[in-house]
């Protein structure tokens, strides 16, 4: 299949793909709910502490809700990216499929381009939103978070490649799901207890090895979540740091590549029967 | 200063101090009753202040190096347990521990920090050093006894009772490259302000100079105690003869027929440890391999150690903000993206510092070698430490990119209000406008800003004395506005969009008619 062809068919399949999405109420249903358990709480409370203490000193109370939101977006998108092929596979649409003017390559590549579409109009949506917090509250919508916004391209870029491997290795929707969410859950809640466990004083023995396991974990960890590349070029935006933000995007579109790469030969070792 | 208490070493300096006065005004007192002679008067305070003299310099003499201070074995553990010794080849360690706060703020208003040399030692379990880039840290190759001690869980040596110098020269390896061949030198540390202030390196001819010019001071002060007791006691003698000349002819003495007692002399207040001899290590970043190779060219064993010379990873200047409203209970910040966030007209005082960020682990294990568990399980964590505070700065404030006010650092007091209710006032220290402040110090420096006007935008910056803006002081400040439920309302702008999108698709389904079946 020549590149122009597989173009075509990104082209056509990705543009059938973010139609059914956007004319879908569930991308509305969830940035509503992450906005709502994210924005709202961040805001509110970071507003709270100002009137109470009169003054303080923090990073862009903006960026942290943002950083959740576009996080929790990106997980919905990454688990409906796990969910496209084993459900394609499972309903028997990917043999029927593949009889066009369709392969591998263009098919996992119209997923991809569908879900960083989509993730355009999530962005487009948080921009709006933060934008109006921001006028309503007085808090810095700075040009760090251009950067922000770029770097969350990145994070949907690893995101989607993630669930797509997961939705490439698996045959059943089911098995692709609980597998996304076991993953993601889990490396959110490593990220949860390693801060938490860093953040006490109180030094036993014990609790040591804890963070030596947990801090060696991390390391490890670090590579493999999708998550923790964002979290990188988050941090190197806050610390003005502009190497750092270059490595947090080559290393995300390494990620991607690789991990895209490995969806493609693992379909193809799965074949697109049931 | 914190090695001297633990030793209780200050308390003994004093105590010396102390015993000159006490064996003076004793002798002195004796002096008033039937007794010895006059000559034998002045012969025993010359012997105690010889005494107290040879007392200061042995307790000088006596100060070991801050590495063999914080790990000294102390008495107290024998009392819980019996530890057992192993005698090792160990690497002692002082190192400039960067700037440390001043304990008490209230003796430092212009928030200076001390510059301390604090020490560990490398037992054999432990592979890595960690030193500074590009400071020079004292390290030495000695056998003494060492002990792990479970309590406090850390190694103990037992330097004051056995302590050998491992002889040889210290090889310090770069990927297989030797890049240093160290012989030992002479250091000492000097303490221009006195013991507890900020602390100098010296090496060589100077470490020994010093040393010698304070000795030499100390020499003289007590020559000069000697002198001084010497000549209150014939002040003593004379005040006595004219007392008793006024009590017998009830005739006062005009007042340039009394003679002026004589100046107490003081005692220096800098100080000087003894020179002793240790490598000298000052190394640019990177990962090393050290080893002390002996007389015969042999390397020592146990010697070889990995060495990781650590510098910090980023820089920038932290904002120590003092809100007016909670004056004691400032904040430090470093984060250039760190915002300023008031509610309504504030002023706040800003204390700015050159800050530091370091590994936290390879800052901790620096002085912590001896402590196995140290900062284990925190080598992805980075923290900041304050450096030199910025005096000689303007603070601007920017709205809308022009500057509209320039502050300078100054002196503020804290002025507790009258009356029963709880209050104060921070006024600018100036006595020669303020009589109630003659005679007081400042509370704090500082660079006050006052913002105002809700939904202001403001940036603020240090600028030097050129003019040219200092990297890394820019922040913004913001008062922030109060939304009400509108912040909640705009969470609801998706949800509103997809019922559109949702209606707007359920109105062309409904519009289109249905295809009719063959049964139909």
């Amino acid at each position: 299949m020549s590149i122009g062809d597989r173009v075509h068919a990104i082209r056509v399949a990705s543009k059938r793909e973010i139609k059914s999405t956007l004319y879908g109420i569930g991308i509305y249903m969830t940035l509503f709910l992450v906005f709502l358990g994210s924005s709202v709480p961040f805001a509110a409370t970071s507003l709270r502490n100002v009137l109470t203490e009169g003054m303080w000193v923090f990073v862009n109370p903006i960026s942290t809700p943002f950083y959740y939101s576009v996080i929790l977006a990106a997980m919905y998108l990454g688990l409906c990216a796990s969910l496209s092929i084993s459900r394609d596979r499972d309903l028997g649409t990917l043999e029927v499929l593949f009889y066009g003017p369709v392969d591998v390559v263009s098919y996992i590549g119209a997923k991809f381009v569908h879900l960083i579409l989509a993730f355009i109009v999530v962005l487009a949506f948080s921009v709006v939103n933060f934008l109006l917090v921001s006028q309503l509250t007085n808090f810095g919508f700075t040009a760090d978070f251009f950067w922000f916004l770029v770097l969350s391209l990145f994070l949907m870029s690893c995101m989607a490649s993630f669930g797509i491997l997961l939705s490439a290795l698996t045959r059943r929707m089911m098995a692709s799901v609980i597998a996304f969410l076991g993953i993601v859950l889990f490396l959110l809640g490593f990220n949860l207890a390693h801060a938490f466990i860093m953040g006490m004083t109180a030094v036993t023995p014990f609790l040591v090895y804890v963070r030596m396991i947990l801090d060696n974990m991390k390391v490890v960890i670090d590579w493999i979540s999708p998550i923790a590349y964002f979290g990188r070029g988050f941090a190197a935006v806050a610390a003005r740091d502009a190497t750092q933000f270059a490595i947090s995007i080559v290393s995300s579109i390494v990620y991607s590549g690789l991990l895209l790469w490995a969806s493609v030969w693992f379909f193809k070792k799965q074949g697109v029967r049931r | 200063m914190k090695y001297l208490r633990r030793t209780g070493a200050f308390g003994r300096l004093l105590f010396a101090l102390v015993l000159v006065l006490a064996l003076s005004a004793a002798v002195l007192a004796q002096e008033q009753r039937e007794g010895p002679s006059e000559d034998e008067i002045a012969e025993q305070v010359h012997e105690a202040v010889r005494q107290a003299a040879e007392q200061t310099r042995q307790f000088i003499e006596s100060i070991p190096d801050p590495s063999q201070l914080s790990t000294q074995f102390l008495d107290r553990g024998v009392q819980t347990g019996v530890p057992t010794k192993e005698r090792q080849f160990v690497y002692s360690l002082s190192v400039w521990a960067y700037a440390r706060p001043n304990t008490s703020e209230l003796s430092n208003p212009r928030g200076e920090y001390q510059w301390q040399f604090a020490g560990t030692f490398a037992p054999l379990s432990v592979d890595t050093i960690y030193l500074p880039a590009n400071e020079t840290a004292v390290v030495n190759a000695q056998e003494t006894e060492v002990y792990y001690w479970p309590i406090t869980r850390e190694y103990m040596a037992n330097w004051f009772e056995y302590r050998e110098e491992v002889p040889g020269k210290l090889q310090i390896e770069r990927n297989g490259q030797v890049v240093a061949l160290l012989d030992r030198v002479t250091y000492s540390y000097y303490y221009p302000d006195g013991l507890g202030e900020n602390g100098v390196l010296l090496l060589g001819d100077e470490a020994v100079e010093t040393y010698e010019d304070y000795q030499n001071r100390i020499d003289a002060f007590y020559d000069s105690t000697s002198a001084y007791y010497e000549a209150y006691r014939v002040w003593q003698l004379t005040m006595d003869r004219i007392l008793a000349e006024v009590r017998e002819t009830g005739q006062p003495k005009k007042p340039d027929e009394i003679p002026e007692p004589p100046t107490q002399p003081q005692a220096p207040q800098d100080f000087a440890y003894q020179p002793r001899q240790a490598f000298a290590v000052n190394l640019p970043a990177g990962r090393y391999t050290v080893k002390v190779i002996a007389e015969d060219g042999s390397v020592v064993p146990n010697s070889e150690r990995t060495l990781q010379v650590f510098e910090a990873r980023r820089t920038g200047v932290g904002f120590k903000v003092r809100p007016e409203h909670r004056w004691t209970m400032p904040e430090n910040h470093f984060e250039p993206s760190t915002t300023f966030y008031l509610d309504g007209t504030r002023v706040f005082y800003v204390e700015p510092y050159f800050a530091r960020g370091f590994n936290y682990y390879e800052y901790n294990k620096m002085t912590n070698l001896h402590r196995p568990l140290e900062a284990e399980g925190t080598r992805s964590r980075v923290f900041w430490t304050l450096d030199k505070p910025i005096l000689n700065a303007k603070l601007q404030v920017l709205k809308d990119g022009q500057v509209i006010q320039e502050v300078s650092y100054q002196p503020y007091y804290v002025r507790q209000t009258a009356g029963y209710g709880l209050g104060y006032e921070i006024v600018p220290f100036d006595p020669s406008h303020d009589p109630l402040l003659e005679g007081r110090t400042p509370t704090f420096y500082a660079y006050r800003v006052q913002l105002e006007g809700e939904g202001s935008r403001y940036q603020l910056r240090f600028v030097d004395a050129d003019g040219n803006v200092i990297p890394g002081s820019l922040r913004g400040a913001r008062v922030v506005k109060r939304p009400g439920v509108w912040l909640y309302a705009v969470t609801a702008i998706p949800l509103s969009v997809g019922l559109v999108v949702f209606g707007w698709r359920w109105s062309i389904k409904r519009r289109t008619p249905s295809v009719p079946t063959q049964d139909a």
